[in-house]
């Protein structure tokens, strides 16, 4: 436009449309589908999936077949499920972005940007009869839910910039502003009344088909978020370097007395390779020392955790939320130092880092005791939190000729974690399924929590002789081949007091290793990951894994391993219908070495000459194969060592890391492209 | 700008919930009241507890499996013999403080206390349009049903955590004496009493807790600590209330006797209203295949009735009669375990899982044989022979014989007397939730519920494991609770 203004402007509209499946947890959660591999894991796998005589899907054994319903449970059948327990969202979204720079008095530079993003989502699900589920459902109940929900987030930032350089000297000064704001505005509306042609026909499955009752909700959910930045930075040839921050951010979620957070921030460099005494050093390209501290807020804590929130629904009026107008910004304190070093005219860089994260105050929903009634817990300011370790960083590339280079990255972060404090110095237990987690003040966060196990007794007299120094049988309804409990508090009973840490979650080493070569026109990557030093707690194991009156899937692995005689396992306890001693509970027999390597992504390409191309009027073009999640190396027995969805647990479901309910695992993706440009 | 924005900032961030009340706009208007107390009274209910949050005690109710499951009246049932694991851990006394009944039951009482907790902090005085009678009566409901939860909670756990913040009770770590829960009860029920009415005369209302309801809820409480006397002296006030026997024992069960004077208490339940308020429980005890077959009756309390006794075919149904929608014919292989199916509260409904039969908690039947009791227990046999003849009589005049069926008992001694009020309680109150407390509090737990050599685990015959030990006079704290709370488990649950 002139020479001291600029404006622009970006906007991109997209639409896409998932069909989705329940992938953990088992559906009890309120909206949550129920987990499809958990289904197949804990259904019986001699009760065929459809009825051969109908075609059908079968949820109870087809006429004829084991017809004692004590050789079948009561799992879902999971392709059923994975058909008709499913949902359709399609979201509409458009992004957009304008603003205009000004720069004046030389020096300064003012911005201005007004960005929104607008969207749309959709999401339909019809609950119908599966055909051959043993649940029939009548017309009148089934149903269809829709939604359409209206999401908007707008924000405004300003920002002031001032930059001078003075011989040497180079300073700046940022001064900022910033506003954002959401708001969701629901609707939907459901229906019941369906019948059989709607279960058959999709096209029926829509709210005007339905004959019976319709219900209708919406209601509206907002926050906003006022902040304000200041920056200062000063450096000195290149070779100092200091930086200081200012932020103060004001949340609508806080209450007013606690609604202002002010999180500083300060880093130093000294760029030593710039140093004249290193100007010699051919083989050292850079050498850089850097420290930092700062602090960070989080408000992910929902828009009104200060109001207690009454439901009349179902008519009745009751406290379905309770609030807590204390609550306070959770903040993030880091510090860290670090080198960056090259070498080799920059073919190898190699970075190292030591960082402590402390998180104070940080947002959780504890558990509460039902002696306060079933309300959802409030947010709490729960617990300070320590996260410390190193970051090794080192890349390498090696133009060997015009036609072949390699290269090769590795990144290892060791960490160790920590909790510090918890609100009101009590311990949490908190339980997903039939595992638990347990917060304690010096222990890692939600470390695994349960029995402790000290092998099978192979015999009576073994059991007689567990005794408690006042001579009392400590499992006194043990049979040989059960498991042999520690009495961890030593007060001579077997008891919730002698529930212990059993295992970590949290994974003492990350890792991730690329390499990549190219050949003439031929280009191969391949990238891995991987953890280790953390455990998994295979929770559908309890299930399926330890043999009891329920009548699910049971694992070769238990059949195979069990105890059937003295000496026969000293870790797989027998077969029992009755399970007197409760082997079967929360115990270190369910946890497993959660550590893997996984090729995640390996592509191998080849770029037509160009040439070649050019006669067809290409300018390029390229050939490849992808393969993700080629190759996992674990020990651990389930499905997925990478547990990478959570859906266990409302309100704490990222507490309960580590927790295998049944995890859908990711894909094991082949992908064949070619690749055009003209 | 940085001066505008400044100023406006204050309102942008100011966001409260939109479309729901909260504390800072709730019980201003009359409604509240009225659906507060309304919710008071859901965790009596049988109705679905709104997920199906099994693990943590949600999903249905579950009094009935230590009322009847535990007792010699019923067996689990059910899909298989693992469905509800944990409800047939209770059946055979394998009970951990993990189980998820054992939650169930401390979680809806405490709710209950809760809703009634939420009420008695009200003011309500000048709330516009709440009529000062209407808010006296809500106030003695939610005194009513406090007594009601605790009462409950004391006889299953003993010594509880007391919250009761009208009366400063705050402090949740602490669990109360047994004494202490029973004053906080007997004060809420003097209470109550000077807030309700005799009756209700609205349809919308007939449920609502009266001073009869209050009386009898008492003499319950004196009755279950052997306060013979006391007890009696509220049967008395009881019996000056508008409660009769009904004439035939059968419509105190199937819907037709719901306001015709013989329910002193119960847990209202319509069909076919939405939002449902039918009883879940109406499915989970008709017979797999229309629902989930839980509770199934054992042939041991079939044995139990007398020949002719016309209120076997009131509990249990059986080969011959007909299922709950008249026509079909109730075929024993529906029950695979005992052939047999709990009749009891069971109804027609549309939905199974919508019962519209109230749940009776207290009838008058029930006060009479708790007079009988406390007369025998103070040597008084004639008065308590008048009282067991009352419940006697009303069977006997639909018995298959009036004249050979069912005597009278005449018996003026002390135990074959109190044997006999035993058998009658039996007979006359299985499952209605009372038989397995009944055998707790006259210390025959033990040996009507002691290991059998001839159980048989798969149909649940005598199933009680290891019998029934002195440990499981109470439940032990919910291991959830106890450890959230940091409270003392339970003697012998350690």
């Amino acid at each position: 436009m002139k020479d001291w203004l600029r404006v622009g402007e970006n906007l991109n509209i997209t639409y896409d449309r998932t069909q989705e499946i329940g992938a953990s947890g088992d559906g009890g959660r309120a909206g949550s589908l129920p987990g499809v591999v958990r289904y197949a894991l804990i259904r019986p796998n001699a009760i065929p999936l459809r009825d051969p005589a109908t075609g059908f899907y079968t949820d109870l054994p087809p006429a004829g077949l084991y017809q004692s319903s004590l050789l079948y449970g009561d799992g879902k059948n999971p392709l059923a499920i994975a058909d008709y327990r499913t949902r359709t969202n399609s979201r509409y979204r458009l992004l957009g972005n304008v603003f205009a720079e000004a720069t004046f008095l030389k020096n300064f530079k003012l911005r201005t940007d007004f960005g929104t993003d607008f969207y749309v989502a959709e999401q339909q699900q019809y609950n119908g009869q599966i055909p051959g589920d043993r649940t029939t459902l009548a017309d009148d109940v089934k149903s269809l839910d829709k939604s359409r929900h209206r999401y908007s987030t707008m924000n405004w930032t300003n920002v002031l910039t001032y930059n001078r350089t003075i011989d040497k000297h180079e300073f700046g000064v940022t001064l900022g502003s910033e506003y954002v704001t959401f708001k969701a505005d629901y609707l939907s509306g459901s229906r019941n009344g369906y019948d059989s042609r709607a279960d058959q026909n999709k096209s029926l499955q829509q709210l005007n088909y339905g004959y019976n009752q319709q219900f209708s909700g919406g209601g509206l959910d907002e926050w906003s978020l006022m902040s304000y930045f200041g920056r200062l930075s000063y450096a000195y040839d290149n070779k100092y370097l200091a930086t200081v921050n200012l932020r103060s951010d004001a949340s609508s979620r806080f209450s007013e007395q606690n609604r202002w957070g002010y999180f500083p921030s300060a880093s130093v460099g000294w760029n030593i390779a710039r140093e004249a005494f290193l100007s010699d050093v051919s083989w050292l390209s850079d050498l850089k020392i850097r420290g930092g501290w700062g602090q960070l807020g989080n408000q992910e804590i929902g828009n009104y955790p200060f109001a207690t929130i009454y439901s009349t629904a179902n008519g009745v009026l009751q406290p379905i939320t309770l609030g807590n107008p204390n609550v306070k910004w959770e903040t993030t304190s880091q510090s860290n130092v670090g080198v960056d070093a090259a070498f080799l005219k920059g073919a190898l860089t190699v970075s190292v880092d030591y960082f402590n994260r402390r998180t104070k105050d940080i947002l959780v929903q504890l558990p509460s005791s039902y002696t306060n009634g079933d309300a959802t817990p409030p947010y709490e300011n729960g617990a300070k939190m320590e996260n410390k370790g190193w970051e090794f960083n080192l890349n390498y590339r090696n133009n060997v000729s015009k036609d072949f280079s390699w290269n090769v990255m590795a990144n290892v972060t060791t960490l160790q974690n920590k909790v510090i404090s918890l609100y009101k110095a009590k311990e949490q237990i908190i339980s997903a399924g039939s595992g638990q987690v347990l917060l304690r003040a010096g222990e890692p966060i939600s470390s695994f929590y349960g029995y402790k196990t000290d092998g099978l007794f192979q015999n009576a007299a073994e059991i007689a002789a567990y005794v408690n120094k006042d001579g009392q049988l400590l499992q006194p309804n043990a049979r040989p081949g059960d498991i042999r409990f520690v009495d961890v508090d030593g007060n001579g009973v077997i008891d919730g007091g002698d529930r212990t840490i059993i295992g970590n979650p949290n994974p003492k080493l990350l890792y991730s290793v690329g390499a990549g070569a190219n050949y003439k026109g031929f280009d191969l990557n391949l990238f891995f990951n991987g953890v280790t030093g953390n455990d998994i707690y295979n929770e559908v194991d309890n299930i399926i894994n330890s043999f009891d009156a329920r009548g699910f899937n049971q694992k070769e692995d238990f059949y195979k391993n069990r105890w059937h005689g003295e000496g026969t396992s000293n870790k797989t306890p027998r077969a029992t219908v009755q399970d007197p001693n409760n082997n079967r509970r929360n115990s270190d027999r369910y946890v497993e070495n959660g550590a893997y390597l996984r090729l995640k992504n390996v592509v191998l390409g080849y770029t037509v000459p160009a040439p070649a191309l050019e006669r067809i009027g290409f300018y390029n073009a390229r050939i490849y194969a992808s393969a993700q999640n080629l190759f996992t190396i674990t020990k651990y027995k389930g499905m997925d060592p990478e547990l990478y969805t959570n859906d266990n647990v409302a309100n704490y479901g990222d507490l309960a890391q580590g927790i295998d309910m049944g995890t859908y695992p990711p894909a094991r993706t082949f992908t064949f492209g070619v690749q055009l440009s003209f | 700008m940085a001066a505008t924005t400044t100023i406006s900032c204050k309102k942008e961030l100011e966001k409260f919930p939109q479309g729901q009340l909260t504390g800072e706009n709730v019980f201003t208007e009359a409604n509240d009241f009225k659906l507060a107390i309304d919710g008071a009274y859901l965790p009596l209910t049988n109705r679905f507890r709104g997920a199906w949050d099994w693990e943590n005690g949600g999903a249905i109710p579950r009094e009935w499996v230590i009322g009847d499951v535990m007792s010699d009246d019923a067996v689990k049932g059910g899909g298989s013999l693992g469905d509800q694991e944990d409800m047939r851990r209770m059946e055979t006394f394998s009970v951990f403080p993990e189980n998820n009944n054992v939650l169930a039951l401390w979680r809806y009482n405490y709710k209950g206390i809760n809703a009634a907790n939420t009420i008695l902090l009200q003011d309500g005085a000048n709330v516009p349009g709440l009529d000062a009678n209407l808010l006296k009566r809500i106030k003695g409901e939610a005194y009513f049903l406090r007594a009601f939860y605790y009462f409950r909670l004391v006889v299953n756990f003993g010594e509880i955590p007391l919250m009761a913040p009208d009366k400063n009770l705050n402090d949740n770590t602490k669990k109360a004496t047994v004494a202490e829960v029973y004053t906080l009860i007997e004060s809420d029920i003097a209470q109550a009493l000077t807030m309700l009415q005799p009756s209700y005369s609205e349809a919308a209302d007939y449920h609502r807790a009266t001073t009869g309801a209050a009386h009898a809820l008492l003499a319950k409480t004196y009755l279950y600590r052997g306060q013979w006397q006391l007890c009696l002296n509220e049967i008395a006030e009881v019996e000056k209330g508008p409660y009769h026997l009904l004439d035939k024992f059968e419509d105190n069960f199937n819907g037709t006797g719901e306001r015709a004077g013989e329910i002193i208490f119960a847990a209202r339940h319509d069909a076919g209203i939405v939002p449902s308020q039918g009883a879940i429980l109406n499915a989970v005890w008709a017979p797999q295949g229309k629902g989930w077959g839980f509770n199934i009756p054992t042939v041991d309390l079939v044995n139990e009735f007398e020949t002719g006794d016309p209120r076997l075919a009131a509990t249990v149904m059986r080969a011959g009669d007909k299922w709950v929608d008249g026509t079909t014919n109730y075929d024993p292989a529906w029950s695979p375990l005992t052939g047999l199916n709990v009749r009891k509260f069971m109804s027609n409904a549309a939905l199974i899982d919508d019962g519209g039969t109230d749940y009776i908690y207290i009838r008058l039947g029930d006060v009479l044989l708790w007079k009988a009791e406390c007369y025998a227990n103070l040597d008084q046999p004639g008065p308590a022979q008048a009282a067991l003849e009352q419940v006697r009589a009303r069977a006997r005049k639909y018995a298959a014989n009036p004249a050979t069926n069912l005597p009278a008992v005449t018996t003026n001694d002390k135990t074959a007397l109190l044997a006999a009020i035993r058998h009658e309680r039996r007979v006359e109150l299985a499952f209605e939730g009372q038989r397995y407390y009944d055998l707790v509090r006259w210390g025959l737990a033990k040996t009507v519920l002691a290991a059998a050599p001839d159980a048989d685990p798969l149909k649940g015959y005598k199933d009680y494991g290891a019998g029934w030990q002195d440990k499981n006079k109470l439940l032990p704290i919910p291991q959830r609770e106890a450890d959230l709370l940091g409270v003392a488990q339970n003697d012998g649950w350690k």
